[in-house]
Order: C-alpha cells, then sequence, then structure tokens
C-alpha cells in the first residue's frame, strides 16, 4: 500500500510538472 | 601678536606632523600585512580571481556602472517628490524613477514596458494557450524531448547492462581472501591517498585561507554584487520606495516590477544553467528547512499546551514498548522549559509593576545571596526578604542606629545600598503599593515573589527530580545582567553535548510525611519545586490488593505508614508563586488499577492508545513524497547487492566499493534527516484517576531530536540486572537445547517450573503405585 501510495505521488508530481510545462511553453511560442 | 603667530604656526606644525605621522603609520601597516599576505603564494591565486573580477567589472559589466549612476539620480528626485508631497514644497522636478533605462541593455527581456501593453500580450496569451494547435506543438515539443532524452539513455543502457554482467561475474566465484584489494582498487586506493585526499584539503585550506582573509572576500563579494547590478538595483529600491510611499500610485508597480527583471536580466543570463540549477536547490532546501524547524517547533508548542491543561499529577500508562516512560521523559523536558518561561513571566509582571525600582540592584544582591547559600529554596528566599525588610523598618524606627544596620546588612547579606531607601529606590517619592485592580500589592510581599522566581530562574542545575536518570541540556546566557534561556530542542547547527546536567536522584523519603527509610533524612526538608519523575511508580507504591499483608503499625517504613499519598495530596501548597504551582509529576506504569487508587484518583490518567507510524516533518521529504521514493529503491537494490557479494566473496572490489559509497550517502543523508526532522505522534486517551467516563483523545508529538538525544536510557533500570549478570559463566550458546520435538522427562525437569513439577509429582505418584 505504502509503495503504491508513493507511486501515485510520483504520478501526481509528472502530471503538475506537464500541466505547469504547457504554460511556460505557451510563453514561449508567444 | 608675533608670539600669537608663532604659537599658530607650531599648533599647525604639529596637526600637519600628527597627520603625517598616521598616514604614514598606516600606510607602514598596510604594507606589513601586504608583506604578511603575499608571504603564501594563495594569496596570488586570490588576487589574480579579485584582479579578473574587476576587469570584467570594467570591461563587461559596463551597465551596472550606468545603472548605479541612474539609481542615484533616481533617488535623488524621488527624495524631492517626497519632501514636496509630505510637506508640501514645491520642486520642479518629475521623479525619474519612473522612467525606463537610457542605456540599452542587449539581453533585456522581452516584457512590453507598460500595463496596456502587457494587457494585449496577456490576452493573446490565453488566446493561444486555448488553441488544439499549441496543445499538439506542446506534445511534440514533449516528443522531441523524449527523443534525446531515449538517446541518452540508450547510450547509458549499455554500461547498465556492462555493470550487471560484471557483477554476475564477480558472484560466479567465491572467495574468502578478507579484505583483500583488488588490481582496480589498489589504483583506486592509491588514487585517493595521492590525489583525491590532497586535491580535497587544498581546497579546504584555500577556504579556511580565504575566510581568514576577511577583507579580499569581502571585495570579491562587493565586485560580484556590483556585476550582477544588485547594487543599482538597491538604490533603485529605495528610489522607488520614497517614490511610492508619498504617491501610493499602484499603477507604476508593473513598470518598477518589468524595470527589475531588466536589471536582474544581466545575472539571469550570465550565470549559467547549472548554476541556477545549483541555486535553485539551495534555495529549494533552505525554504524546506525553514519549514521543517517551524513544524518541529509547532509540534514541541503543542505539546506544552497539552501539558499545561495538565493536574498536577500525569499518569501515564501503556503497554511494555508502547513509549510511556518515552513520553513521561519528554512531558518532564517540556515542563522544565515551562518553569523557566512561568518564573520569568512572573519577574517581568512584578517588575512593570514597580517600573521604577533599580531591578538591576536587586538582581544582583540575589545573585550574592544564592552563590552564598543564603537562598537556595522557595522558603529561604521569602525569610531573607522577610529580614531585609524588618531590618528596614528597624532603622526607620531608629535612625541612630541606621549605620550598625547596614554595616551588618553587608556583612550577613551582601547588601550594599542605601539604607533608607531598599536597593537606592526612593520609596517615599515612588512609593511601595501597586493598585492591581482588586488588591493593593505591597512591594515587599513583590520582592519576595520575586525572589523565589528568581531562584527558579537562576538554577542552573535540572529542575527535573527522577527515579531514572534524564539529560538536560538547557543553556543560560549570561552577561553579567539578566541571564536568558536557551532552551531550544530543535538546533539547526551540528551541536555537540559539551555541557549538560542531569536529573536530580528522586530520594522516595522526600515525599514521605510519615516514617522514612532513613531516620531523620536531610533531604526530605529539601522538598518543594521541581518535576517528579517516578517511572514504575505501580512497582513502587502498588495497589491495596498487593499490600494486603503490609501492617501500617509496622516499625519498618512502608506504603501503609509512609503517608506518601497524602504528602502527594498536599504537593500543591508548597510550590506555589503568585498562584502558579511549580511542581508536576509524571508517573508512569504499565496497568493504572496496579496503582493504589488512594494516590492514582489524585492523578489524570492519560493511556497510550497507538504509536502512527514515524513521519518526517520535513516537507518533500516526508515517507509518501519524493526523496524516500528514490530512496527506497537505490537503496534497496545497492543492499542486496552488497548482502549477495558479502555472502560469496571477501575481497574488496572497486566496483562493489562504489555501490557501497553511493549507498552510503543516500543512507547517510536519509539517517540525519529522519533523526532531525522524525517525529511519532503518540494518540492517547485521557481519563480521570477513577477511571469512569469517556476516554478524551488527544495526540502528543515525540520529536526524535528532542527526546533520542541521549536523554535517558530505554533500559534505565539495567544496572541491577549487570549486577546479576556479572556472576554469570554460561551464555545462551551454552544452555541445554532440546533433543526432539517431544521434550523427554529429564529435558521438563530442567525447566524447575512450578506447573511441570505439580504435574510431575503426580505423575511419580502414578508410576510408583503402578510399580506396586
Amino acid at each position: 500500500m505504502k509503495k503504491f501510495k508513493q507511486f501515485l505521488y510520483v504520478l501526481l508530481i509528472l502530471a503538475v510538472a506537464l500541466f505547469i510545462g504547457y504554460f511556460i511553453f505557451t510563453i514561449t511560442v508567444l | 601678536m608675533s608670539k600669537v603667530l608663532s604659537k599658530v604656526k607650531n599648533g599647525f606644525l604639529a596637526f600637519v606632523g600628527f597627520i603625517i605621522n598616521a598616514v604614514w603609520g598606516f600606510l607602514c601597516d598596510c604594507a606589513r600585512s601586504l608583506k604578511a599576505f603575499y608571504s603564501d603564494y594563495r594569496a596570488y591565486i586570490l588576487t589574480v580571481f579579485t584582479l579578473g573580477s574587476l576587469a570584467l567589472s570594467v570591461f563587461y559589466f559596463q551597465y551596472s556602472g550606468q545603472r548605479i549612476i541612474e539609481g542615484i539620480v533616481d533617488f535623488g528626485t524621488s527624495i524631492s517628490y517626497y519632501f514636496g508631497c509630505v510637506y508640501g514644497m514645491e520642486f520642479d522636478i518629475s521623479p525619474t524613477v519612473l522612467e525606463f533605462s537610457k542605456f540599452d541593455f542587449e539581453k533585456a527581456i522581452w516584457l512590453p514596458f507598460t500595463w496596456e501593453e502587457f494587457l494585449v500580450l496577456w490576452e493573446h496569451y490565453w488566446e493561444v494557450w486555448a488553441t488544439w494547435e499549441n496543445v499538439q506543438a506542446y506534445f511534440l515539443w514533449l516528443g522531441d524531448l523524449l527523443f534525446y532524452v531515449s538517446q541518452v539513455a540508450l547510450m547509458v543502457s549499455p554500461l547498465i547492462i556492462l555493470l550487471v554482467l560484471f557483477f554476475r561475474r564477480y558472484l560466479s566465484t567465491e572467495n574468502t581472501d578478507h579484505n583483500k584489494d583488488s588490481k582496480v582498487m589498489i589504483l583506486h586506493r592509491k588514487f585517493t591517498h595521492k590525489v583525491l585526499v590532497p586535491v580535497k584539503t587544498w581546497f579546504k585550506e584555500y577556504f579556511e585561507f580565504i575566510k581568514f582573509h576577511g577583507f579580499w572576500w569581502k571585495s570579491f563579494l562587493v565586485i560580484w554584487l556590483y556585476n550582477f547590478n544588485l547594487i543599482g538595483i538597491t538604490v533603485e529600491l529605495l528610489a522607488f520606495y520614497f517614490f511610492f510611499v508619498a504617491s501610493f500610485d499602484f499603477a507604476t508597480i508593473y513598470g518598477q516590477t518589468v524595470k527589475l527583471l531588466v536589471d536582474l536580466s544581466v545575472a539571469i543570463f550570465t550565470i549559467p544553467v547549472w548554476g541556477w540549477v545549483i541555486i535553485g536547490f539551495v534555495i529549494w532546501e533552505l525554504i524546506a528547512y525553514k519549514m521543517g524547524y517551524n513544524n518541529l517547533q509547532h509540534s514541541e508548542r503543542k505539546n506544552r499546551g497539552f501539558i499545561n491543561e495538565r493536574s498536577l499529577i500525569t499518569f501515564v500508562c501503556g503497554t511494555m514498548g508502547s513509549g510511556k516512560t518515552t513520553a513521561i521523559t519528554d512531558m518532564a523536558l517540556s515542563e522544565s522549559v515551562e518553569f523557566h518561561d512561568q518564573a520569568y513571566k512572573i519577574l517581568l509582571d512584578i517588575d512593570f509593576e514597580f517600573f521604577r525600582f533599580p531591578w538591576q540592584n536587586f538582581q544582583e544582591w540575589l545573585k550574592t545571596l544564592f552563590i552564598r547559600h543564603v537562598i537556595y529554596s522557595p522558603f529561604t528566599c521569602k525569610e531573607a526578604i522577610k529580614k531585609l525588610h524588618y531590618w528596614f523598618n528597624e532603622a526607620r524606627k531608629h535612625p541612630e542606629n541606621a549605620k550598625a544596620i547596614r554595616r551588618y546588612l553587608k556583612k550577613e547579606y551582601g547588601y550594599k545600598w542605601s539604607i533608607s531607601n531598599p536597593f537606592d529606590y526612593d520609596i517615599d517619592h515612588y512609593g511601595g503599593k501597586f493598585w492591581n485592580g482588586v488588591l493593593e500589592v505591597d512591594l515587599w510581599q513583590d520582592l519576595e515573589d520575586y525572589t523565589q522566581a528568581y531562584l527558579i530562574y537562576i538554577m542552573t542545575s535540572s529542575l527535573i527530580l527522577a527515579n531514572y536518570s534524564i539529560r538536560t541540556d538547557e543553556r543560560i546566557i549570561d552577561l553579567g545582567n539578566f541571564p536568558v534561556w536557551d532552551s531550544n530542542f530543535f538546533r539547526k547547527e551540528r551541536h555537540r553535548i559539551i555541557k549538560s546536567h542531569h536529573a536530580h536522584i528522586l530520594d522516595f523519603d522526600m515525599l514521605r510525611l510519615g516514617k522514612k527509610i532513613i531516620d531523620n533524612n536531610p533531604n526530605f526538608y529539601a522538598f518543594g519545586i521541581g518535576v517528579y519523575v517516578i517511572s514504575e511508580i505501580d512497582k513502587e507504591r502498588q495497589n491495596a490488593l498487593n499490600l494486603q499483608e503490609i501492617k501500617a503499625s509496622a516499625l519498618e517504613c512502608n506504603q501503609k505508614n509512609d503517608m506518601f499519598n497524602e504528602m502527594l495530596k498536599m504537593v500543591r501548597h508548597a510550590t506555589v508563586i503568585r498562584n502558579v504551582p511549580f511542581v508536576h509529576f509524571f508517573v508512569d506504569a504499565q496497568r493504572p488499577e496496579d496503582w493504589g487508587a488512594n494516590a492514582r484518583e489524585t492523578a489524570e490518567v492519560v493511556h497510550i492508545e497507538d504509536k502512527c507510524e514515524a513521519r518526517v516533518l520535513l516537507p518533500w521529504f516526508s515517507p509518501w513524497r519524493f526523496f524516500e521514493f528514490i530512496y527506497d529503491w537505490v537503496y534497496g537494490k545497492i543492499e542486496s547487492v552488497y548482502v549477495d557479494y558479502s555472502v560469496i566473496r571477501g575481497d574488496n572490489t572497486f566496483l562493489v566499493w562504489a555501490l557501497k559509497w553511493l549507498g552510503a550517502v543516500f543512507k547517510h543523508h536519509y539517517e540525519r534527516t529522519y533523526n532531525k526532522f522524525g517525529c511519532v505522534v503518540l494518540k492517547l486517551g485521557l481519563e480521570s484517576g477513577r477511571l469512569e467516563g469517556d476516554l478524551l483523545s488527544k495526540k502528543y508529538y515525540l520529536c526524535f531530536q528532542k527526546i533520542y538525544k541521549d536523554r535517558f536510557n530505554t533500559a534505565a533500570m539495567a544496572g541491577f540486572f549487570a549486577k546479576i549478570a556479572k556472576h554469570a559463566d554460561i551464555g545462551l550458546n551454552d544452555l541445554p537445547e532440546y533433543a526432539e520435538t517431544t521434550a523427554t522427562d529429564d529435558e521438563l525437569a530442567k525447566a524447575n517450573s512450578h506447573f511441570y513439577r505439580r504435574i510431575a509429582k503426580y505423575s511419580d505418584m502414578v508410576e510408583s503405585e503402578a510399580t506396586r
């Protein structure tokens, strides 16, 4: 359960990074 | 006239001589220190770096100099604007801080300079953001990125395969060549000793050298602050501050932000990406550590709140290993700090009641009394002030004896101030009473309270009395005036245990109003203020059932005739200062019923119901977060490889050494962080000593940095067992084993069990009857 929780957190961090990355990417293409 | 002129001339010449002498002396000093500085070859390296930085300032970072000049002009106009607005003065100067730099900086950022332009761009941004094409472009870019990442992975993967193959090869050959180095390992050791260690030492000593020559590193720092335009930014910030406090024109903030970013762009574009990664990591760590320490302090404050809510006797119960002795030790440490804080509050309250009283004199006198061992308990404090009061009254009634009384007080009590005005306080003029809204407080009563609180405050030995040893390390900082306590349990720096105190030995006779184990025990009279900690109170005091055979009329001291319980019920009376009791009992046992109800019902019973899994209070580290995930993975892999290797082989190979080194780096960081920020939450159930009603849920936080810093030994009573063990000639390995899964009659007899002996008795009887 602990391992699964850790895995979910890593997925969450990646998802957030992907989302924030999109905002930064949009700035660069302006 | 000529005389005056000649005097002026002489004076002038003397002055010039003095100046020349001083300048010459200064120059000589400089030459001497420079000579000493350049006697070390490392000084030349430092000089080259500093001069190189200076050359960059002149030839590369010219923009910074120009911006400082502009900043100074902006500051001047802003100050004029400020005075113009605040004092209604008319100046025909407009604040130039609102204008952008006249100098073009080639690496300026792309943000528009005005708010209106920014709004247009902002709208455009969201239009682009919401287009499908942009999303596609993002994923295309991401695909490209992943392509490069996979290329790198492809390049690295053969190396990993090679490593795995190497390990397989290692593990296929067994040996017992203990501590024998492989060829690569021998090379590595030579490289470490001849290259790595000397280089590391050189850099370490070089940084020490720089640190020692403050002028040089400060100059270096100032040059780079200038290069990165930070001096210009500071001047501009001040200029804008004076403009803003006068105008409150919020619309100008955007323009200033852009201006700041343009100024910062010098640093942003000059520092390479890897530099920013390091800076980002350092800032990240600083923020995380600050938050971590705040979390630790917050937990401690919650613990103090929990302890303050409790009555004077707190009885902690829990099964073996539930952490009850740890909990009472932690509570006692916090309560001891709380006592210092409470005493400090009393001192301050009294100080402000008679704010004209020269408290410095009074404190000096109290210190003298403390050193002379005149005051050592609340009672002696009261007595000292009462006597002083008496002699002051006598001196007032009989002024002819004043001198003699003063001499007596000086000799006996070290009192060295006026005899008509206590401690040079003009009592006739300023008065000796304070109306607190309810009562008229007398100065002498306040002095009695102050003395008692001051005694608690300045006692450097531990305030804890316990039946096992507890280490305290609060530090008192005394510059000769009012001392302050450094009671922080959580320290950022590597804090070695240098000076500490241990709890006083709790002599139970102190708590016996009736019969004592030692007749006329002098310690009995010392009962008073303190944090009393008794582990295993049930075994000490027992309950009515266990004491059935014990008689109160016995000649020897026992639990029924020592009047311990009566003492417990009255402890408050001996320890109150300004309505604050300076006594708290923390006791523990496994079952609450094992301590007799007569005493137990005076306490609050705290059951340790559950112990949560330890968590780390450092943000972004905690068990389910990022670092532990990596740690678990990396350390887990390294550990299994290392264990396999050490089972099969006994020699040293470089690859395994390198893996072990990496594992140790991870483990050390993990262990240090875990110990520094680790915390276990105890889930408590609270009830009255009568053991009735519902349990009230509470929490208590055991922070590792506080409680596991060599505070106490979890096997506190190991001394008794050591006494037994030293007579042992055999160990566990020497004890006989059962031969098979079914024990023989002889084997069972060796158990010396009451149960087996009883059975054996009947089986023997049956056997003898059968044979008869």
